[in-house]
């Protein structure tokens, strides 16, 4: 048993995620508030990713902070916002930042040293950021997060799906050549699983009855991940690999790698339901489960 | 009295005025079942039947409904194992019917389970068990439920496409390794609701449409047979764990209707 929460810490921990959810919307309006030219910091870090089964995998992030956080930055922004996003290298190799559908693509940061990018979008919507430097290894390693543009002051939540092969890993970060092919054991949502996952504020969907609800989602994995939400269906807001499902109901979304989505819910009944991955194999870790790519929403009256 | 009965007489001529029905299915859950692969491979099985004297087919039975009927799905599960629940995915149903072991409720053995929910939009849902899902359902704890319009017609929804014959795919993978006893007596602590269990690498060699594989494919009840102009509806469901990609012949004129949802 890996996982079991007594009624009453259950109570105490729903009623800390709401509490958590509210002060993450708050900054996050607040922060957006302020429309127009902002500035903002980002710091690349080298650290270690523990995973749940004692491994420590050599890892690297894009944080909000100078301290590493397994965790890439969640960037949200204004539509109305042009950003002057300032990237400093405290790794001990050269990196880059790069945004396909925003156009970014900065000169070579080496370390120590830093990069300023502008960043603007016409269009509301999730993109990816990556570090676009000896591609994909660098991603690989763990570099490569989210921004979202929005247009509303909707609840909003992020997930950021990436699946490691401790292999790989290890081959990139000894700079030894591939020697196996990609076969991932451990599968993440914003560099938790479940049950972590749960007290990610950012990540667990917490609302009512009736709210309109937004959840971002990129996959800068390797792995097609097929996301299906139990009890409701959400509608695709925007599909950075099929704009034509724009508008479709559903209830199970494939997203390749490289690919996000803006999914809008607006739940029509309280409870407390799964999101998981329906490829089954992602929510196991190292063989084990459940783990993975797995955890709930909780939808009050 | 007089009156609970003529209130009873109201309820049933009010059901019945709006077409609705109640729709009873039940799914007994074995854990003993056996499948003969296209290579003459025995494997073992779990899975859902409608009667002691049949294996459970893989996939299970395919339940049908029309929409706004109140369905009353029955679990029986005489699986002497581990503990079964029915997920109605995409279906919507409340929490309490969602079959989600510790948010929802799990039948053990020699126990009957009870799910209730009222058929909502036409369309192609699967029904699984959500107990160590990964491996239940690779186990063969999977089928699909059709809900159909109200009126039950050949039409994909009212004001839909109307055909006149469907035909219903569901695709899936099984791993002969994961068919073994030690993966299948998996850890079933009655006192918990969730399991920490251990499964091994996925390598599939088995590769399904309707539980059958080369030479099985076919046979006459697989093969989509259809006349020059004649409408035909496809359904098409994949609970394996590999993403495919389906060719038609080059001639063939397919018109996508519902990708995993509503009508487009």
């Amino acid at each position: 048993m890996i996982y079991l929460i007594k009624p009453f810490d259950k109570l105490i921990s729903m009623v800390f995620l709401k509490a958590s959810a509210i002060l993450f919307l708050c900054i996050t309006t607040a922060f957006n508030s302020f429309s127009g030219q902002i500035s903002d910091t980002i710091y690349i870090n080298s650290g270690t990713l523990q995973t749940f089964n004692g491994s420590s995998l050599p890892y690297k992030c894009f944080n909000s902070s100078s301290v590493f956080d397994k965790r890439n930055a969640i960037l949200s922004y204004s539509i109305s916002d042009t950003v002057s996003l300032t990237v400093f290298n405290n790794d001990i190799i050269p990196h880059r930042i790069s945004s396909i559908e925003l156009g970014i693509e900065s000169g070579l940061i080496p370390p120590g040293m830093n990069e300023t990018v502008s960043i603007h979008s016409a269009t509301s919507g999730t993109f990816i950021y990556h570090d676009s430097e000896n591609y994909p290894n660098n991603k690989i390693l763990g570099l490569a997060g989210m921004i979202v543009f929005r247009n509303n002051s909707s609840a909003s939540f992020y997930w950021n799906l990436k699946e490691l092969d401790t292999l790989w890993i290890n081959d990139i970060s000894s700079n030894n050549q591939l020697s196996t092919e990609y076969n991932p054991k451990f599968f993440l949502i914003n560099g938790n699983h479940n049950p972590d996952i749960i007290g990610d504020s950012s990540a667990r969907i917490v609302g009512n009855v009736g709210d309109t609800i937004h959840i971002h989602i990129a996959n800068t994995g390797n792995s097609i991940h097929s996301i299906h939400f139990h009890g409701y269906h959400l509608k695709v807001e925007q599909s950075s690999e099929h704009p034509g499902h724009e508008g479709r109901i559903k209830d199970t979304f494939p997203i390749n790698p490289m690919e996000v989505l803006t999914l809008e819910l607006v739940p029509h009944q309280s409870g407390e339901y799964p999101v998981h991955d329906h490829n089954l194999i992602a929510v196991t870790g190292a063989n084990i489960y459940p783990n993975g790519m797995f955890l709930t929403m909780l939808i009050e009256p | 009295m007089t009156r609970r009965i003529l209130f009873l007489v109201f309820l049933t001529g009010s059901f019945i005025s709006l077409g609705q029905q109640v729709v009873n299915h039940q799914l007994i859950a074995r854990n003993l079942g056996e499948k003969e692969m296209h290579d003459g491979v025995v494997l073992r099985t779990f899975g859902f039947a409608q009667s002691f004297s049949e294996q459970p087919p893989i996939p299970g039975p395919t339940l049908y409904a029309n929409e706004g009927d109140s369905v009353v799905l029955d679990l029986f599960n005489v699986s002497q194992g581990a503990p079964h629940t029915i997920h109605l995915h995409g279906l919507d149903v409340n929490q309490e019917n969602d079959g989600v072991p510790h948010l929802s409720f799990e039948v053990h053995h020699m126990e009957h389970g009870y799910y209730y929910f009222v058929a909502p939009h036409p369309g192609t849902y699967f029904y699984h068990c959500h107990v160590v899902s990964t491996i239940h359902v690779q186990a063969g704890m999977y089928g699909v439920f059709i809900v159909k319009p109200a009126d039950g017609s050949n039409i994909t929804w009212d004001g839909g496409y109307p055909y006149s014959q469907e035909k219903l795919y569901t695709m899936s993978e099984m791993d002969p390794l994961w068919h073994e006893d030690s993966v299948m007596e998996h850890d079933h602590d009655t006192t918990q609701t969730i399991h920490e269990v251990s499964i091994p690498e996925y390598h599939p060699s088995y590769f399904l449409v309707n539980g059958q594989s080369e030479q099985q494919l076919l046979e006459p009840d697989i093969a989509l047979q259809t006349a020059k102009e004649e409408v035909s509806f496809l359904r098409m469901a994949n609970i394996g764990y590999l993403a495919n990609r389906v060719t038609f012949p080059e001639d063939s004129m397919l018109k996508l209707l519902v990708p995993t949802g509503d009508q487009l």
